[in-house]
């Protein structure tokens, strides 16, 4: 096996250390971090979970949290199609074969 | 609601808030300064630190009533027409990657810095170890501090 050592041309990046130019906006407090976005009409989600570790989950009822002030749509996972997959509810996380 | 007199980077403001609030919630939400990250709302990590009165303060451990009448500095009260010191050896030093707890760790330098102004690496260490770095950039920015130090950042 052969190696080839080539000259680094003088000026050529290689080797060098570069000073990173994402920093100005990150030490002056100007990042737009995912925290700092407010949209029109933007909603904040706030998950309750249960105070107990090992239980059955019978009913949920949001019916206080539906008329709390501020409080937009409060909704029971097993009734959110998108967080079902995620939450499974009667210990569906486990196969069934 | 309790009213408040607060000067931020060198603004006054006068407002009403909740006797709860947080400084942090009261600089980011009242005041719009985003510039002051919320790492973990426990007063673990230090990313929220600002200067009361010349103070380091995490300021999600401090009311927004407890500012009043406060002289509040934040990140982006650091540079002046051109960068702080300190913020010049961060990005010389390369002390961030993220970036996240980097207004936390220049506010509490800076404090450290005014209290002394030629520490040495150990003091570096202690006077930041309320500020947490979880990319691990704790080398280089012991190396900042030492640099803006050198570059006489405390006066």
């Amino acid at each position: 096996m052969t190696t080839t050592q080539t000259q680094q041309a003088p000026g050529a990046e290689l080797g060098k250390a570069r000073l990173r130019k994402e920093d100005e906006r990150l030490i002056t407090g100007q990042t737009n971090w995912t925290d700092n976005i407010t949209l029109p009409g933007m909603l904040h989600i706030a998950f309750l979970r249960s105070p107990f570790a090992h239980a059955r989950i019978t009913s949920v009822d949001v019916s206080a949290a539906r008329g709390a002030p501020g409080s937009s749509r409060p909704t029971p996972a097993r009734t959110s199609p998108t967080s079902r997959a995620a939450c499974p509810a009667r210990g569906r996380s486990r196969p069934t074969s | 609601m309790a009213q408040i007199t607060v000067t931020v980077d060198g603004v006054s403001y006068v407002d009403h808030v909740e006797p709860r609030t947080l400084l942090v919630h009261y600089l980011r939400e009242g005041v719009g300064k985003t510039g002051t990250p919320i790492g973990c709302d426990t007063s673990n990590c230090g990313a929220c630190t600002v200067l009361m009165d010349g103070a380091s303060v995490k300021s999600c451990s401090v009311l927004a009533v407890q500012a009043d009448g406060a002289q509040i500095t934040t990140i982006e009260g650091m540079a002046n027409g051109e960068w702080h010191p300190l913020q010049r050896a961060f990005h010389t030093e390369h002390a961030l990657q993220c970036g996240y707890c980097t207004p936390g760790m220049i506010m509490a330098a800076a404090d450290l810095l005014k209290e002394n102004p030629h520490p040495s690496d150990q003091e570096i260490r202690d006077g930041l170890e309320g500020n947490l770095c979880r990319c691990t950039g704790y080398e280089n920015i012991v190396r900042a501090v030492r640099r803006a130090a050198e570059a006489g950042a405390s006066e």
